[in-house]
Order: C-alpha cells, then structure tokens, then sequence
C-alpha cells in the first residue's frame, strides 16, 4: 500500500467535484488536489468517436453504461438502470443534455407545504447569486423575460429560438391558459447545433472532463492531479471527527494507495456516495461514516417521467425537430398548488419529435417518391414532464452483490411508490392529454415511463440536525470535522426540473466556504 | 443480391475486414467518391454537384481508414465490388440495384457476402454523411443531425422558426 498526502482529495469527477476544484484554485492556484474517479478516460472531441456515433449511432462510452446483471432491483416499483448514469473520468456529465433550470422557492420549502419530504436547511434567495454565478460558468442561453423565479443578473446567452414544429404546441398552450417558455440549455464552447449533443465534436456541452482538463493543461495549477480507473474503497476516520484517508485502487497498475488529505469530498452521485459512506465501517463509525441514524442511501428521489404522444395524418410543411435539445417548455403546472395537490410537473416538448429518419429510408432502398410520401404522410409530437418527488424512508440505496467491472460495489435500489401516487400520475396525465387535443392530434399514448435515476436524488440529505439528514447545510457530514459530500444525493428532495444546476450552484457555494477558511 | 456476380457474391464472415496494414489506393479513392455522388444523383437531394460537400467527405474516409479499427479492407473490397459491377452492368444499373434494389432492411441483417458488406460498412454509412451533410435540405429542413452551420451567437435561428406562426 502506498500512502500519498494532499490538501484536497475528491471522490467523482463530474460537475461537482469539477466546479468545486476549480472555485478552490481560483482562490489557491497551488492547492494540491487529488481527483479520483473509478470509470476509465474516454477522449473527448474524438473525430472518428464522433463520427461513428453519427453514422453508426454508437457513443464512445457506451460501454461506461451500467450493463444488465451488475444491479438489482429489489422493491415493489420497478427500477431500470439503463442508460441512466455513465461511469467514466467526466461523470454522468459526459451525456447530459445542458438543461439549465433554477428550482423555484417552494422547492425549497416542501416538508413546510406539503407534510411530506422534507424543508432544505437553506433557501432559494441564499442560492440565487449562486445559480446566477453557475449560469454564468455553464453559458447558459436563456430568456431573461421568462419569469418564471426571481433573479438579480441575467442569462450570459440568448436563448434557442422555438422550432417551426413548436409551433402547433405553443398555439395549444396559449388556448388552455399554459404559459409557453425557451428551454434554458447550457452551451460551454461553441455550439454549432449539430444535433450529436451526446458526443459533441466541439465539446460545446460543459463536461466535468473537458473543465478538468482545461485546468489540467493551463499551466497554473502545478499540484492538481486526475486519476481515472481509481475506485475508492474505504473512508478511513483517525478518530469520530476527523477523517484521515481513502484507500484507492489503480486498476490500470494493479497498485493500492492510501491518500491522507487535509479535507476529504466525495462527489460520486447519489448512487455511489451513499454505498461508500456505508462500507467505511470502523471502530467510531459502526454503521458507516454519517450513518448513526441510519440515514444514509434513504429516501431516493427521481422523477416520475410522463408522456403523452399524439399523431396526425399529415405533415405537408416536412417538419421535424431540428435540434437533439427541446425548445419549448413550460414551468405553468410547476406551481406551489400543483405541489400541494400531490405533485408539480415540468412540461417540455419531446427533443426527438416529429421526425423521419430520411437516411435510414434511403438505406433500406425506398425511392424518392416514397420518402416524400411518408415525409408528408403524417408526424406525432410528444409532450413530456417530470413530476416532483419527495422521497419516502423505507426507499434506499445499498451495496449490491460483489464488484461491478469499475471495481465498485454493485447497486442495489429497494424502491416503492406508494398507492396514491398513480392517481396522481393520472390527473397530470389529464393535464398533458389537453395540450395533445388542442393541437387536433389523436392521442397514441399516455403512459409513465419505468422509474430511473437519471436525475436521481436525497440519498444523503441536507438537514439542519443529524437525526434528520447526512450533511450540514455546508455540506459537511454530520459528527465530522473534514468530510463533505457535494452530489444530488444532498437534496433534501427533488423538485420538477433537472438538478445539475442546482448542483453546479451548490459547488460553487461549498467552494466558497472552504476558500473562507470557516470549515 | 448479385448471387451471379463471382467476386460480390464470395462468401466472408460479418466481421469488420482487416484492413490495419492497408492503404486506399487513388483509384480506389475515386471509385467511392463516384459511389458518394450516386447517392446525390439517385435521391435527387443535392441542388449543386456532390463536390460542394467533397472535403466533408474526405475528412470522413481519412477518420475511418486512418484510426482504429481500420475501414480499409472493407472500402477496398466496395471498390472491387463497384467495379465488378459497373464493368458488368454499366454505371447507372449498378447502383440503381445497389442503392434501391438491394432488398435489404435497415438495421441491416449480419453481411455474409462480399457485395452485402459493401452495403453494410460503406454505402449505409456513406448515405448518413450525404444526408447529413447536405441531403436533408431537399426536406425542407435547415439543421439535421450532423450538419455543422451557424455560429454560436443566436441571432439567426439555424432551424426552421416558429416565430411568426405563435404570434
């Protein structure tokens, strides 16, 4: 075993840990710090990588998805882990979509409105010059007259204009009194609008990998260090309070390390965080670093996803969705009294609909004639949402069965939705089905997807005292004096809209405080 | 599809074909760039001449026989298959059957002859760049998956608007 010594080591390498290492060297330029991530480095801005994807549909890290068999499932509700998550150097990061959305301050406030949840230890004014600054950092192209939440500073960019197949939909909100919106929607670099966002070949889509390296190669930062195919396996305490070390593998030497660190983040998402705290078993910590009250992986939150699809049987203007992002959304029914009813949802217009895949006719041998016949021969456009959830005690995360091929615990998820959540799913499903009326479509399909954890959060949450979360509203873990967790898996709930700015929000607010000199 | 056709219809593995140690020849190099026009030409989606989108192309054919795992076993083995064929039948009833006649689904069923991997690993992949690249535009459409146009500033939409329609 090999021993190394930082003043800084962090467990993930997403946008968490990313955005907190840099906000500390921007204060500190020499502040050494380790980042450890347990998935492999898959270039970036690859041409022959992005060409495949497009031609050949194949994203270069694919195989970074969790595969069937590594995971389990264990509860009343179904839980599908595919393509929910990517394990590699850059995180989950590397395939998200750039959606850029503040929670409102009711997201805040939930245990308060609705008895159930639970309240977050800080409120959306304490957050907002945060989101403000995390907007900035993330470019993020928005509309500074949407007024949807308060804000003191407006969009760093312009937003993405609707599509012309928006069109029908925004005409159907205005008639039912539903507010339309432009999809705020992050663009780091420049975005050419390729529509391969998944692999962008500019690396326009921020990614903890791309900020890494580019603070990797600035020249400045003389004791950071990255190392990817490292799993972390163990926390170790020196005593109850202070936590000394982690122990790493290097998969790629077959190397063991221990790295004593001055603070200790981990930043590895809100399925890996919680399984690490629970395995650092020690003499001072019987149940797992932070897990004397048993809290630790508890209370999973994710969005219910809810779709309804409509057809029409002709489509003579060729549309199709220009774009591999949505432009159109509404925030009408993200509303405190949608909440009290059981659940508030986020409406957006699906990002792949109407289309016609015009290369795979051309593939399959149909004639020009035939292509323009099916073009124009009909479209179906999809109105989506995420609904709010607010987590429920007996729902948690744990270690699985043996290893998974990164050298991590596999996964499992003990996940139930509770009987009176499918009449609400329904009267939501009402809601939507209006929208795909009054645009004159025939209706195709209403339906809630298979639960996932793409935006999956609360598994070691935020509380003002121990007995009610994992971490302090600082972040750090509850009965410790170095450890800090910076991951979804601190949000005390969920709330309609994706969490990654909030996130980014909330690591340049951790970042702040350990540049304070208060922790 | 060839079945007569003695080199197209030699039996091979699904397999990628080895092609590491290779290089494209420049009349291989030519032979597919006439193939890359057909397309154009077939579908009539292209209002200029294929050339416009020439280099596009190139940087593709150099990322696909340059990196790893190599496409030039297989973009030499189209050209000889190209070459059979045309020599046989003439240019236009060569690709008429290869690009609309060929009876195969996409996704495509595992290629077991030579003439199918030409479909499968070239001519498929050659009709997602056309299309990509410049095809669409005879839809109507102004963005597409893989079309690279606009700049990053916002001040002109790069798809077709709905501004003036929700008015």
């Amino acid at each position: 075993m090999k021993i190394r010594e930082f003043d800084y080591v962090f467990v993930g390498s997403g946008v968490a840990a990313s955005t907190v290492a840099k906000t500390i060297l921007e204060s500190n330029r020499l502040a050494s710090i380790l980042i450890l991530d347990a998935g492999p480095k898959v270039p970036a801005q690859d041409r022959r990588a992005w060409w495949d994807y497009l031609v050949r549909d194949r994203r270069p890290y694919d195989y970074c998805y969790d595969q069937k068999g590594e995971n389990q499932s264990v509860g009343q509700t179904e839980w599908s882990f595919d393509d929910g998550r990517v394990s590699m150097y850059g995180g989950s990061t590397v395939h998200w979509g750039g959606w850029c959305l503040r929670f409102k301050p009711e997201d805040f406030e939930v245990f308060s409105r609705t008895k159930e949840g639970a309240d977050w230890p800080i409120s959306y004014n304490t957050l907002e010059p945060y989101y403000g600054r995390a907007e900035e950092y993330l470019s993020v192209c928005g509309d500074d007259s949407e007024g949807w939440t308060a804000r003191t500073t407006p969009y760093p960019r312009p937003p993405f204009p609707w599509t012309a197949a928006d069109g029908e939909m925004i005409a159907a909100f205005k008639e039912l009194g539903i507010k339309p919106g432009k999809l705020p929607i992050a663009r780091y670099r420049k975005c050419m609008t390729t529509g391969t966002c998944k692999y962008c070949p500019f690396g326009a889509r921020f990614s903890g990998q791309i900020a890494l390296e580019e603070l990797l190669t600035d020249g400045r930062h003389l004791n950071l260090e990255v190392v990817h195919n490292a799993p972390v396996s163990q926390i170790n305490a020196e005593s109850k309070k202070r936590i000394e070390s982690v122990e790493y593998l290097d998969a790629l030497t077959g190397e063991r390390y221990t790295v004593r660190a001055n603070t200790i983040i981990v930043c590895a998402g809100s399925y890996e965080t919680p399984k690490l705290l629970q395995t650092s078993k020690s003499v001072y910590w019987e149940n797992g670093i932070g897990n004397d009250f048993d809290l630790v992986g508890r209370f999973i939150s994710s969005h219910p996803f809810l779709i309804v699809r409509g057809s029409l049987a002709h489509n003579t203007e060729e549309w199709f969705q220009e774009y591999d992002f949505p432009t159109l959304m509404s925030r009408t029914y993200d509303s405190p009294e949608l909440q009290e009813d059981g659940g508030k949802i986020f409406l957006f217009k699906d990002r792949t609909q109407p289309n016609v895949d015009i290369a795979s006719l051309m593939i399959q041998g149909k004639t020009r004639a035939q292509i323009d016949a099916i073009v124009e021969g009909g479209r179906t456009q999809e109105l989506q949402a995420f609904m709010d959830d607010r987590g429920h005690h007996d729902n948690r995360v744990s270690a699985g069965r043996g290893l998974n091929r990164f050298g991590l615990p596999q996964t499992q998820i003990d996940f139930s939705r509770p009987p009176e959540f499918q009449q609400v799913v329904n009267r939501r499903l009402d809601l939507m089905e209006k929208v795909i009326l009054a645009m004159g479509y025939k209706v195709e399909k209403k339906t809630i997807r298979t639960q996932s954890g793409h935006h999956m959060t609360s598994t070691c949450r935020m509380a003002k005292t121990p007995d009610q979360g994992v971490v302090d509203e600082n972040l750090r873990v509850f009965g410790t004096d170095n450890l800090y967790v910076c991951s979804n898996a601190v949000f005390p709930t969920g709330s309609a809209v994706n969490p990654t700015l909030t996130l980014t929000a909330m690591s340049m607010r951790l970042g702040d405080y350990l540049n304070s000199g208060a922790a | 599809m060839f079945e007569t056709d003695v080199y197209c219809s030699t039996s091979l593995s699904a397999d990628l074909l080895p092609g590491d140690i290779q290089e494209l020849t420049a009349r291989e190099i030519d032979i597919l760039w006439r193939l890359f026009q057909a397309i154009g030409r077939v579908w009539q989606d292209i209002g200029q001449d294929s050339v416009n989108i020439k280099s596009d192309w190139l940087e593709f054919v150099h990322a696909k026989t340059r990196v790893a795992p190599s496409y030039t076993g297989e973009y030499s083995n189209a050209a000889s298959c190209l070459t059979e064929l045309i020599n046989k039948y003439g240019e236009d009833a060569a690709y008429q059957q290869l690009l609309l006649e060929h009876g195969m689904p996409d996704p495509p069923p595992p290629p077991l002859t030579r003439v199918a991997h030409a479909k499968v690993y070239v001519i498929n992949e050659f009709i997602r760049v056309q299309v990509a690249k410049a095809g669409f535009k005879s839809w109507k459409g102004s963005n597409y998956k893989g079309f690279i146009g606009g700049s990053r500033y916002n001040r002109k939409p790069r798809a077709r608007s709905a501004e003036g329609q929700t008015a």
